[in-house]
């Protein structure tokens, strides 16, 4: 694994670069889901969370878990883990509780995703 | 000689599989999909189906037979278990080579995976290190067409030695025939020469299966001979064994001329060891070997499977020097009966370091006998299923678990099918194992006892 420096995890281009290797079009394929899919799991993990249903925030964030995974996104993976594994366990306020880093973490993954593929080196 | 009525019908001579040109891709992941569909297409040139869950991918394969079916485990609506038991269940379907993918799961979920049988699994996330080239190993060996080799010869080159053949022994030594003639009568059927002129005439007239040579062969140089025998096309099987002391092995392999090189010893056990490799020791082992040739790659791939899915651990094969168990140890042993003549055993055994670090894998805790016998029956039970593909009936019975904590080592049966793995990036090792013998009580109890037989 690529080492990263304390805080700045949000983006790993080593995982990403692990998975799509040197095929360019594969980077702005990833990136285009990525852009389009994000928004909607982020929301419905929100509704999932407001609603209390445990199942459903389980599920939202073992999605959303995914496409991270996808993409490099090794903070937000981490953290949208620990969220799917406390609905599990019936733990919604721990769920909750992360969901702001959640949050937090694929902002940050989207700045960095975007300018790496666009060929600028990310600033966070 | 066994029957193939208890056995089912034979194999298809030549069975292989087709090359890999259609692919489905069932994640319900977009971003899983497009990166797999991407690299088969670059990779392969293959054209890829993609599937959102197991419901879609079951209607789909109904209209659009493929070559090669990506499984995720984890999807809404049908997910991998469900859809993999209806595709092992129809009968166009129950050999389709499938490939799991594997998140975060339960023994439970990867006992019944294993069972109903995959050919192999990858770990997400997909970026994780050294995960693509498996993948790309794992689907240029599907493209191979496999003809079926027995599973025990990794090391010759394409030729085997089953018990009941017929080996010449050639070597001026009386003491070493001997010797041979002692520690492998049981085995095969031997004839000896003490010089070259009188092998290659023995070997013209006896037609043996092997030929095993020492280094000192009056009347013609070893190597001469050996080239002499090949050139005669005594057999087109014909295995040639070159026994020489250990520092000449490196050359004498390098030569090409023979399909084994034995280290010379007189101690029968270390040459039993070093001479398993070309065959199994036990008639009953080489008559399932003969229905079932891939046995061995199936234990291999078992336990890559299991320790791969359930512990995240990679397992490899590493057979080339193989230091026996020391106590303490673990042992899970499983009785299974094979049709109505045969039992066996499978045993898998680890030391206790070893054990406990699966048992923390597993449970979190170090219950190294608890962990043994979870694997065991996992493993044992995805062999038993091999066979079963081999229209080969067996019963498992439960596993035994002990911890040796002092006394003797443990040693692998000169009669066995075994492999040692370890677990890369660590010390950790196990051994898996498999016995075949004519009926015996203890598999006879086995097969008959009431409590949990699958």
């Amino acid at each position: 694994m690529t080492p990263q420096p304390a805080g700045h995890d949000a983006f790993d281009s080593g995982d990403f670069l692990a998975l799509t290797t040197n095929d360019v079009e594969m980077r702005h394929g990833l990136l285009e889901i990525f852009l389009a899919e994000a928004p909607q799991l982020a929301e419905r993990l929100s509704r999932a969370l407001a609603a209390d249903d445990s199942r459903e925030v389980a599920l939202a964030a073992h999605a959303l878990r995914s496409l991270l995974a996808s993409v490099g996104g090794r903070a937000s993976f981490r953290c949208a883990g620990e969220i799917e594994r406390a609905a599990k366990a019936g733990d919604l306020m721990a769920a909750a509780a992360l969901h702001g880093e959640l949050g937090e973490s694929t902002e940050l993954l989207r700045i960095a995703l975007i300018a790496f593929v666009r060929g600028e080196q990310p600033s966070c | 000689m066994l029957s193939e009525s208890e056995f089912g019908p034979p194999r298809s001579e030549g069975a292989g599989v087709r090359p890999v040109r259609h692919i489905m891709v069932c994640d319900d992941d977009l971003a899983v999909r497009y990166a797999m569909k991407r690299m088969f297409m670059q990779e392969l040139r293959a054209e890829v189906i993609e599937a959102e869950n197991g419901l879609v991918a079951l209607k789909a394969l109904r209209e659009s037979p493929v070559d090669l079916l990506i499984l995720d485990i984890n999807m809404p609506v049908v997910d991998g278990v469900e859809a993999l038991q209806a595709i092992r269940s129809t009968p166009a379907l129950a050999r389709l080579p499938v490939i799991v993918l594997s998140g975060e799961c339960d023994a439970e979920t990867v006992k019944r995976v294993i069972d109903l049988g995959v050919t192999d699994y990858l770990s997400k996330p997909l970026s994780r290190p050294g995960t693509l080239e498996r993948l790309k190993r794992i689907t240029a060996s599907l493209q191979v067409e496999a003809k079926s080799q027995p599973a025990h010869q990794t090391r010759s080159k394409g030729a085997t030695l089953m018990a009941g053949h017929k080996l010449l022994v050639v070597d001026a030594s009386e003491d070493f025939r001997y010797f041979i003639r002692t520690t492998f009568g049981t085995r095969f059927r031997i004839v000896e020469a003490a010089n070259g002129i009188d092998a290659l005439d023995i070997a013209l007239g006896a037609r043996p299966h092997a030929v095993m040579i020492g280094r000192d062969v009056p009347q013609m140089e070893a190597d001469q001979l050996a080239q002499k025998l090949r050139k005669l096309k005594i057999r087109e099987d014909l295995v040639l064994i070159a026994v020489a002391a250990r520092a000449e092995l490196d050359a004498i392999r390098e030569c090409g001329l023979y399909d084994a090189c034995v280290p010379r010893t007189f101690v029968p056990e270390v040459f039993a060891r070093e001479f398993d490799a070309l065959g199994p020791a036990s008639v009953p082992l080489a008559e399932l070997l003969e229905l079932c040739p891939t046995l061995r790659a199936q234990m291999v791939s078992a336990a890559e499977q299991v320790f791969g899915m359930m512990l995240k651990m990679d397992v490899e094969p590493r057979d080339r020097v193989v230091i026996p168990f020391q106590p303490p140890y673990a042992v899970a042993k499983i009785g299974l009966a094979i049709g109505d003549r045969f039992s066996a055993r499978f045993d898998l055994v680890a030391d206790v370091t070893s054990a406990n670090a699966f048992a923390v894998a597993m449970f979190g805790v170090p219950e190294p006998g608890e962990a043994l016998g979870e694997l065991s029956n996992i493993v044992a039970g995805r062999v038993k299923h091999a066979l079963v593909n081999d229209h080969i009936n067996v019963t498992l019975g439960l596993p035994d678990v002990s911890v040796v904590e002092t006394g003797e080592v443990d040693a692998r049966p000169h009669d066995s099918l075994g492999v040692r793995f370890g677990v890369t990036g660590s010390d950790y090792e196990l051994e898996i194992r498999f016995s075949v013998s004519a009926r015996n009580p203890i598999a006879a109890d086995a097969a008959s006892a009431n409590k949990g037989l699958s």
